[in-house]
């Protein structure tokens, strides 16, 4: 079970880690080439399932090269190949989510303002633009989980990664009907209560929220 | 927009080369369930141009084969998916009262869930085969465009054109058909554009698990499954559906976007 959490956690890790550059500089150099590649980028992550990216990677970079274990999670590396093929998506659309909505933030009256006291460029994108495209790019994070939830099951599978989906599958084969239920309905419950927490997390980057909520009680 | 008509194109010529795919599948039906074992993983050659895999099946037979499942999955899951979907949307949001309290229910209990992983559960509870993948991803799917359709009906239904068809006594089916969803069309066009990509994902990553298509028939799914059996000795058999699938999804979702951006959907409404 900590399997599958700690999973999805490296591959929300990896979506971010690609997705907060990447959507920057689309947005920051819009219609510039580097936009034009970080879209195409993204539109190619979109349309790659894990099914198909697990056995690349594994064929390039396991068998090929022998950087990475083939599967399991045992070796010290093993987290590697699963993460990214499991985030890859995720980071695909997170990109695109974030080029758009820090485009329309860019715009706001704000952004202006700071730019007009004076901030640097790095202070008005880093500390005023991208704390409020952030708010979009996290509801979608919180609706993308279940995606990411179900492709675990499939990344699992790929990699013999000892976790609940790979229990899933095998409970399925098995026609264990009692586990799949309950293996469906902890997966569901992780869903639901991460997507609980993202909410209060709104308040915290989004102080506005708060405000709203205390004024109307 | 010279670009944007360039790229148009190449995703435009994926579809058309997957539909031609589908068309003479049919044709070639015979050497794709034939086992030639005196031939089997061969790396491609002259005689089998993509190969064959571990019972000697010509891989670009398989691959037809395949291309006409995907479609066919795609394109029952998508039009009954969307057709039921719109039509208790819209019915819910012009209806209002408790059946649209019934309704947002029932919407809500299926949002709960995460979207693969119910389709991985009705499968699972229905069995394995062609006709069960597609009733699971139905009930699955329907509820994206339920709750779209329902959403704008919402906001078109106090409209002044509705209101006036209304004081005019108009029969509200013909309202609905009428002055009501032709409005829907962009939106839902969109949507379902990218239902056909994720019904094509979820056909071939359902029949991965084992869930979806059977033996001896063809999925690119089910191909790459059997194929990453093998591999570390042949690796076409998993590259070469792999990298098929992948060209369909991508041109779809490329042909959404195009759509999107030519609709322009979000300041329409």
């Amino acid at each position: 079970m900590p399997a599958t959490l700690t999973l999805a956690a490296l591959a929300i890790s990896v979506a971010l880690l690609v997705a907060l550059p990447l959507g920057i500089i689309a947005a920051i150099r819009k219609d510039q080439w580097q936009d034009k590649t970080a879209m195409i980028v993204a539109l190619i992550g979109m349309s790659i399932p894990s099914f198909v990216l697990g056995p690349i990677l594994m064929i390039v970079l396991a068998v090929d090269h022998g950087w990475f274990p083939v599967s399991g999670m045992d070796a010290p590396l093993a987290w590697v190949l699963p993460a990214v093929s499991l985030g890859t998506a995720l980071a695909a659309i997170l990109t695109r989510m974030l080029r758009s909505s820090l485009l329309e933030v860019l715009h706001e009256d704000y952004i202006r303002t700071a730019r007009a006291k004076g901030a640097s460029e790095g202070r008005v994108l880093l500390m005023h633009a991208l704390r409020n495209a952030f708010l979009p790019v996290l509801t979608l994070l919180g609706l993308q989980l279940g995606a990411l939830l179900g492709g675990a099951v499939i990344t699992e599978t790929v990699f013999d990664w000892p976790g609940l989906g790979l229990l899933l599958v095998e409970s399925i084969h098995r026609r264990d009907y009692p586990l799949v239920l309950g293996a469906i309905l902890l997966i569901t419950l992780f869903y639901v209560s991460l997507n609980t927490l993202l909410e209060l997390a709104y308040t915290w980057l989004d102080p506005r929220i708060k405000q709203q909520v205390s004024a109307s009680c | 927009m010279l670009a944007k008509l360039a790229q148009l194109r190449w995703s435009t010529w994926i579809i058309l080369l997957w539909l031609a795919m589908i068309v003479i599948a049919p044709f070639f039906s015979a050497p794709a369930e034939q086992m030639q074992l005196e031939s089997l993983l061969l790396s491609p050659v002259a005689h089998f141009p993509l190969g064959t895999d571990e019972l000697g099946r010509p891989l670009w037979a398989r691959l037809l084969s395949g291309a006409q499942t995907s479609a066919y999955v795609a394109l029952m899951v998508v039009t009954v998916s969307a057709t039921l979907g719109t039509l208790i949307g819209m019915l819910s949001a012009y209806i209002g009262g408790w059946f649209d309290t019934a309704v947002r229910w029932i919407i809500d209990a299926f949002l709960a869930f995460p979207h693969l992983l119910l389709a991985i559960a009705l499968a699972a509870v229905l069995g394995p085969g062609i006709g069960n993948l597609i009733l699971a991803l139905t009930l699955v799917g329907w509820v994206g465009y339920a709750r779209l359709a329902r959403g704008q009906t919402l906001s078109l239904r106090g409209r002044y054109h509705v209101l006036a068809a209304q004081s005019l006594g108009v029969r509200h089916r013909w309202i609905l058909l009428r002055h009501i969803f032709p409005l829907l069309l962009a939106p839902l066009a969109i949507e379902a554009t990218f239902g056909i990509a994720g019904a094509v994902i979820a056909e071939a990553g359902l029949s991965f698990l084992g869930l979806g298509v059977q033996p001896p028939q063809a999925s690119w799914g089910s191909m790459i499954r059997e194929g990453a059996r093998f591999i570390l000795v042949a690796p076409h058999l998993v590259l070469v559906p792999g990298v098929t699938l992948m060209l369909v999804i991508l041109a779809v979702n490329r042909f959404g976007d195009g759509l999107r951006d030519k609709l322009d959907v979000k300041s329409g409404f």
